[in-house]
């Protein structure tokens, strides 16, 4: 609709003032406020803007066009001098605009005796579009079809990995025995075959961890260059810089496609992205939306749900809707410390900032968790995605359910499940005690066999780490490094972990299985101990062991859990001791541990398929 | 040789010729759109260049067939937003909102430049003479308002007025020509 020039006098007279470079610092926030309120006024300024930059062609500048045809003409002439080629456009001799109508005129003229053959152009034009359109379809399901087959072969090949290794074992050592027995013998290789075209290299590893493909002719080493084409991490971590410049670490299980210098497709999994000073920038498009750098350092998630997830560790990014890095119905720009994401439904909506969800550099040092085989709850507890992202030395209040670091003294237990909000892993925390009904859920699963304790507890939910009640000891190992995680659950405490949502981050894996070992420390004062280590999944008893009366004996548990199961409870108590009056509790020397805690991810079974 | 050109292209000519190409029948659409996220005109000239020369450096990453537009609009963004932060403290910018909604539709104008420009020359046309002089000595290279002024014995003042209003006049012209293309 067109409305009348009277009814924005004033935001013309801002645009004039524009124009001419003398609009004060006011009158740009007015101008800015104007744009910000009204989609019309926007409008306007565009085309505005446009009719300034095509003035600007047609007069000043209307050597630019003879550029392009000059004898031996720029495209001859060395690059560098494309420069001084920019530089003389700005200097362009100015047009007459008398011979501009004039030429205007003539091209009228030869428009209307080129409009048959236009019109025939136009016809077969649109036939072709059809069906190029038509092909582009067709060759996106393809490439679907495909992406999709190569994620089932390479959950078929995960589960034949054990005999794999086994038999390539067996074929090295019988290759060498053959190569040994004919080592005078030479050998003529026939000629390398004629090698197909092949896409362009757009990004090369810079570092791994423990990282698998799922094709065996593309290598995980350090200066390995990848080409434009779909990948699949199974496993650990692989640091990449793009031809673009920006470096970006991929976390296992991720599905992806390198899709140019400067533009990355992910289907699933999580990436975080660091933008150089000389980068291009950087693009990351997934099912459901598109996150853009403006010069940052940020992460993208694609959960299995499909949400897209976008966390700012630093600068800004643009998220948006769609995969279509132009156009978006819904869009919003982050800032650092904030997160957004495209839900399923395509709303770009906020989320809580949990910076933890994403690796966002290789580790130091041996890990104990691996993306994609082993989940690290240890670091779970420290506000980490299991995988080395956690706090050490930090732990989670059981009634209150906040994030502290741990405190030794004697509290009091209020009967109620917490959830905890701010970490996504971590369903809730209790003081367990069965003079009521203990509540182990979110969704309100009770735990019917919780014994009565005294609801005391001593010690937070600990990561364990260097600082604060330090490493602990089982079976004469030291725990609590990142190699050998270790979680402080002195008697009395009760953690949830939630299964889906861990699930939800790891798309194409399934939880096979929580491992651990467990025990009371040795580091311990010499005074006994008598505590009780549950497994709960959901509600139900998986694992337990009543009365540890010994200190530094370590014991297994191993529990075996399914797709459905929604949530991991781990819980100690005070093994039914009296509280004595001289001041002695009964959970008095209880220093529970759970070391190396995991759970065991791996692709689903063939036959789920 | 300059460091960043893609080296391995130098003697490739017909590479050359089709960067040319393709940056020639857009450059008025890069510029447009330069120029509407950062308005100083001096400034907007600046990053021109500086995305001509990232564009030729990065030409090698550009896959033939693939909509060079787009691609160059990426480049021109990435520009404005490194030159917003080394100049956040010198002068005001436009808002982050604001400067993502007009990165959007200024994409979508841009892409209709060629029906622009056939209704910038008739609505020209239109003008009078008069006006269509001021227009065109305006956007002479380096002229200013008050060189305008100068060459046509008239008050600066004047001259702003009067090219505001053929600014608008133009402006509105435009759009009633291309609506009225729409409907017919």
């Amino acid at each position: 609709m067109i409305d009348r020039p009277t009814e924005h006098s004033q935001f013309f007279e801002l645009l004039g003032a524009l124009r001419e470079g003398a609009l004060t610092n006011e009158q740009f926030a007015q101008l800015d406020r104007f744009l910000a309120d009204d989609p019309a006024v926007r409008q306007l300024y565009v085309e505005y803007m446009l009719l300034c930059a095509e003035l600007r062609h047609y007069h000043g500048m209307s050597e630019t066009a003879d550029l392009a045809i000059l004898p031996g003409g720029p495209a001859d002439v060395p690059p560098s001098s494309l420069q001084v080629a920019a530089a003389t456009e700005t200097q362009g001799i100015p047009t007459i605009l008398d011979e501009l109508l004039e030429r205007d005129r003539a091209v009228a003229a030869r428009r209307a005796a080129e409009e048959a053959r236009q019109r025939a152009d136009a016809h077969r034009e649109a036939i072709r579009r059809a069906a190029d359109d038509a092909l582009e379809r067709f060759k996106e399901q393809e490439r679907h079809r495909r992406e999709e087959l190569a994620y089932r072969e390479y959950l078929a090949r995960r589960r034949q990995l054990a005999v794999s290794v086994f038999a390539v074992g067996v074929l090295l050592v019988s290759g060498v025995l053959v190569w040994v027995s004919r080592l005078p013998v030479r050998t003529t290789f026939s000629p390398v075959p004629a090698t197909p075209a092949v896409p362009p290299v757009v990004a090369t590893i810079t570092r791994s961890s423990n990282a698998v493909w799922d094709r065996t002719d593309v290598s995980t080493a350090q200066g390995t260059a990848l080409r434009a084409s779909s990948l699949f991490l199974m496993q650990g971590l692989i640091q990449m810089v793009f031809e673009g410049g920006s470096e970006v670490l991929v976390q296992a299980p991720a599905v992806l496609r390198l899709e140019s210098a400067d533009q990355v497709f992910l289907h699933s999994g999580a990436v975080s992205v660091s933008i150089g000073e000389d980068s291009t920038g950087f693009i990351v498009r997934t099912p459901t939306g598109t996150v853009v750098d403006y010069g940052t350092e940020f992460g993208v998630i694609v959960r299995q749900t499909g949400e897209t997830e976008a966390l700012v560790y630093q600068g800004k990014v643009g998220i948006r809707s769609g995969s279509d890095p132009v156009r978006s119905v819904a869009s919003t720009i982050l800032v650092e410390g904030q997160a957004g994401a495209v839900d399923a439904a395509g709303n770009v909506v906020s989320r809580r900032y949990l910076p933890g969800q994403i690796v966002r550099e290789m580790p130091q040092e041996p890990a104990f968790g691996v993306p994609g085989r082993r989940l690290d709850l240890a670091d779970v507890i420290g506000a980490g995605n299991g995988f080395g992202t956690g706090a050490a030395t930090s732990a989670i209040s059981p009634v209150t359910g906040r994030y502290v670091m741990p405190v030794e003294s004697d509290r009091h237990g209020t009967h109620q499940y917490v959830v905890v909000p701010w970490n996504r892993y971590v369903d809730g925390v209790f003081v367990p005690d069965g003079t009521r009904s203990q509540i182990v859920s979110s969704v309100g699963h009770t735990f019917a066999d919780c014994p009565i304790t005294n609801n005391i507890y001593y010690l937070d939910i600990t990561n364990v780490g260097d600082a604060g009640v330090g490493r602990q000891m089982l079976s004469g190992q030291a725990y609590g490094s990142p190699d050998r995680p270790c979680i402080l659950m002195h008697a009395n405490l009760g953690i949830t972990f939630d299964l889906a949502e861990i699930a939800s981050l790891n798309p194409g894996l399934r939880i096979e299985r929580f491992c651990s070992a467990y025990g009371v420390s040795e580091s311990a004062t010499n005074r006994p101990c008598n505590a009780d280590f549950w497994v709960l999944v959901d509600g139900r008893v998986r694992f337990s062991r009543t009365g540890v009366k010994v200190k530094g004996i370590a014991g297994q548990i191993d529990v075996e859990l399914a797709d459905t199961d929604r949530f991991l409870t781990l819980i100690t108590t005070d093994g039914g001791d009296a509280d004595f009056p001289a001041g002695l509790r009964a959970t008095d020397s209880d220093w529970c541990v759970f070391v190396e805690p995991n759970l065991e991810l791996a692709p689903p079974a063939v036959s789920d398929l | 040789m300059s460091e960043g050109l893609p080296t391995n292209r130098l003697g490739d000519m017909s590479r050359g010729r089709e960067f040319l190409r393709l940056y020639q029948a857009n450059e008025r659409r890069i510029f447009g759109f330069i120029l509407a996220l950062v308005p100083q005109w001096s400034e907007a000239e600046d990053l021109l260049q500086e995305t001509t020369m990232t564009l030729w450096s990065k030409f090698d990453t550009f896959e033939p067939g693939t909509d060079f537009a787009a691609w160059a609009l990426c480049v021109a963004r990435y520009r404005v937003m490194n030159h917003r932060r080394k100049k956040r403290h010198q002068h005001v910018q436009f808002s982050d909102e604001v400067l993502e909604a007009l990165d959007e539709r200024v994409r979508s104008a841009a892409s209709g430049l060629d029906t622009l420009r056939d209704a910038l020359g008739n609505c020209l046309r239109k003008l009078p003479e008069r006006d269509r002089e001021l227009i065109h000595l305006r956007y002479e290279y380096d002229a200013t308002t008050r060189s305008v002024a100068q060459r046509v014995g008239r008050s600066v003042d004047a001259v702003y007025k009067a090219l505001n209003r053929i600014h608008v006049q133009l402006l509105y012209c435009i759009r009633r020509t291309l609506a009225a293309e729409r409907s017919a």
